[in-house]
């Protein structure tokens, strides 16, 4: 069954229906809603609020792009409201739940003195600087950067998602590495000097 | 190479899309620049950390969740109304219903969609209802 044939069917009254929708794309939701909140809980949280929304605005739901468009659009804005409401509390969360990597390694970022990028190890603070520094960009650029590297979308893919032009987001996403780059060697950097 | 294109084309280094001579240029840099080799390892750790958020597994009991807020939400809006109230909605209800039944009533394609009316109507109506109780007590 498509997703239009099963909106459909939730529209004309079968509405534990919805709950194949949610099976469907409740990995895509959470995973672009991790990617601005940085935290299991919340991202789950917000998460139920999208398909909420999105069941409660059904309706409004024309065919007009395809589902996974239009659901990713309530993720975006559920997740940067919530970020507006509190960007503090939500960077501050407790960021260990996040991940499998506990490994130490003996220097703060710049990290430890090895060739090989597999040896990079990381440690809690890491991912926090880097939480921090992701969600310190401009809302444009972040949204760019989630939808191009959490939920793997081409340009073309998220400059439908964000109402916009391929170029524009090809020129949001350089700007979001740009950025990204400057902030992570500047505060991260305990050497001096740019040769 | 400079390292304002070294930098640039980090991203697409570690993706492993540059053509073989550029790649080789860029790690020729890094071998002496130990500001790029920097930034190069700190992408890297960025990526890694992106990595691991993404590929986290949603709860598997999101749907059951969504599913039974979804049916609080409903019958709790409904079980919210006071009883007085109760038969001012209902006739409300009715009257909006039969109305946009005639209307809907005349496009086949939304004969069906009748159905769904009550549950909105009840939605729609609870803040109505609500304020019009606060008014009452005044
Ligand atoms: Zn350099």
């Amino acid at each position: 069954m498509t997703d239009n044939e099963l909106i459909k069917e939730i529209l004309l009254g079968d509405k534990e229906k919805f709950r194949f929708i949610v099976e469907k794309y409740q990995q895509m939701v959470f995973r672009t809603c991790m990617g601005f909140v940085h935290d299991r809980d919340d991202a789950e949280d917000l998460a139920q609020d999208v398909f909420i929304q999105a069941y409660q605005s059904l309706s409004r739901f024309k065919g007009e792009s395809a589902f996974s468009t239009w659901l990713y659009r309530i993720g975006v804005n559920a997740s940067l409201n919530k970020l507006r409401e509190s960007p503090l509390k939500i960077m501050m969360q407790k960021f260990e739940k996040i991940t499998g990597h506990k490994t130490e390694i003996e220097s703060y970022p710049p990290v430890a003195d090895t060739e090989d990028p597999e040896n990079i190890l990381i440690r809690q603070e890491h991912i926090e600087w880097i939480q921090r520094t992701l969600g310190s960009l401009p809302e444009n650029q972040k949204t760019a950067i989630v939808l191009s590297k959490y939920d793997d979308l081409s340009q073309k893919e998220i400059a439908e998602i964000m109402n916009t032009t391929e170029g524009a987001v090809e020129a949001l996403l350089q700007r979001a590495k740009k950025n990204l780059r400057e902030k992570l060697s500047g505060k991260g950097k305990n050497k001096s000097g740019n040769p | 190479m400079n390292c304002q294109l070294c930098k640039k084309e980090l991203d697409s280094y570690i993706e492993g899309k540059l053509s073989d001579d550029l790649k080789n240029q860029i790690e020729a840099h890094l071998l002496i620049c130990s500001d790029c080799k920097d930034a190069y390892r700190l992408q890297i750790l960025a990526d890694r950390v992106m990595a691991a958020e993404k590929e986290l597994e949603v709860n598997p009991f999101l749907a059951t969740r969504v599913m039974a807020e979804i049916e609080t939400r409903e019958s709790g809006t409904v079980r919210s109304i006071p009883n007085v109230l109760r038969p001012v909605l209902i006739t409300i209800s009715m009257g909006t219903a039969v109305f946009l039944g005639v209307i809907m009533g005349s496009i086949p394609q939304y004969k069906k969609i009748r159905e769904t009316i009550p549950v909105e109507l009840a939605l729609i109506d609870d803040t109505r209802i609500e304020s019009i109780d606060l008014l009452s007590n005044e």
